[in-house]
């Protein structure tokens, strides 16, 4: 048992350097390069600290290479524009002026599901609220906010590139008929033309076509419904 | 902008010295298991010949592992434990066969541990083979 606690306590150490000499950004913050190496580490030194057999030095040398590794590659980021595209990846607009990007969207694996979800993180509730959103190369989404647009009602999700969701339109107490109404009214043939639609409790539709423009527009709520 | 150039040059250090530490590791385990396993190599190597000829005392194989156990000890640090828990296994039965007079079983335990002598050093150099 003494054993394991000097071999335990030596790694400690040695991660606790290695880390500090990483730098101090959190989890959230990390480039993936970064995020894989401390899960890599963990478990490099997870192992010797364990199990007796394995040489100590095996945990130390093996934490010390890939410490060696992450700040080669920190450094060359550092210089190279092109190795901090290929490691750490590059930002993405999934919003821009003319609303959701979804071909950025795709390339992110999200669906406008995500998109709303992430920008619900950032406090804004609707996709016009924000005239950018940015998804980050370490994760996390960025917002330039729209101020003129004041968030008071939560937007629900009816269409999703050419898809009913029809739990939504369950939710939002809505029929058939109001999506006919506004394919007619917003010259929707198809309802595969529709990337994204979204309808809030004041009755403000969120319309983005396939490569258009989102517009938005008011309309009278089946009842007066509000959520 | 000095901020900056203070972290490249921070990391440029720490770069060096944990490659320093790395190589100079490397190199030392490299020379060291090679000159120990050299020198186990003779002792068990003189164990075989004085077998072959039948003489081989108890006293003779004893005193063999009296080396091993010493060298083991530092041999911890660089190779598992796993194979040094192997070659005392045939030491302890080669000492027992020579202490029984069974100088043919001996000599087998002595074969083997020559063979470990030969084989462990080789799997922690630097070739491509055990890179791969």
């Amino acid at each position: 048992m003494s054993i394991i606690f000097f071999r335990a306590a030596v790694l400690l150490i040695t991660l606790i350097i290695v880390m500090r000499l990483m730098g101090k950004r959190q989890i959230g913050e990390m480039q993936p390069f970064e995020f894989v190496i401390t899960l890599l580490i963990a478990e490099l030194a997870c192992i010797p600290m364990s199990d007796v057999s394995i040489p100590l030095v095996y945990g130390v040398s093996s934490v010390l290479a890939v410490f060696i590794m992450h700040q080669l590659l920190t450094l060359l980021s550092m210089k190279s524009y092109f190795i901090r595209h290929a490691v750490c990846g590059k930002p993405s607009v999934l919003i821009n002026k003319n609303g959701v990007d979804m071909t950025e969207l795709k390339r992110n694996n999200m669906g406008v599901d995500d998109l709303i979800e992430s920008l619900r993180g950032t406090g804004n509730y609707s996709l016009d609220s924000v005239y950018y959103a940015i998804y980050e190369a370490n994760g996390k989404l960025t917002v330039l906010k729209n101020e003129d647009k004041e968030n008071k009602y939560l937007p629900l999700l009816l269409v999703e590139e050419g898809k009913i969701r029809k739990n939504n339109f369950r939710l939002a107490n809505l029929n058939d008929d109001f999506l006919d109404e506004i394919m007619k009214n917003n010259a929707v043939a198809n309802i595969k033309q529709i990337d994204v639609l979204t309808l809030d409790g004041s009755g403000k539709v969120y319309l983005q076509k396939a490569k258009e423009k989102f517009t938005t527009f008011k309309i009278c709520l089946p009842g007066g419904a509000s959520w | 902008m000095l901020a900056g150039r203070c972290v490249v040059v921070r990391s440029v250090v720490s770069i060096i010295v944990a490659a320093a530490l790395i190589i100079a590791g490397g190199i030392f385990e490299c020379l060291y298991l090679d000159r120990t396993f050299d020198e186990l190599t003779e002792v068990y190597s003189d164990i075989y010949e004085k077998l072959e000829n039948d003489a081989c005392t108890v006293e003779d194989s004893s005193a063999a592992m009296d080396v091993w156990f010493d060298k083991k000890e530092q041999l911890h640090a660089f190779i598992p434990h796993t194979e040094i828990k192997e070659v005392d296994l045939w030491a302890f039965e080669l000492n027992e066969y020579v202490a029984q007079g069974e100088n043919e079983e001996a000599k087998a335990k002595a074969a083997v541990i020559l063979g470990l002598f030969d084989k462990i050093p080789r799997s922690f150099s630097l070739r491509a083979g055990n890179l791969l």
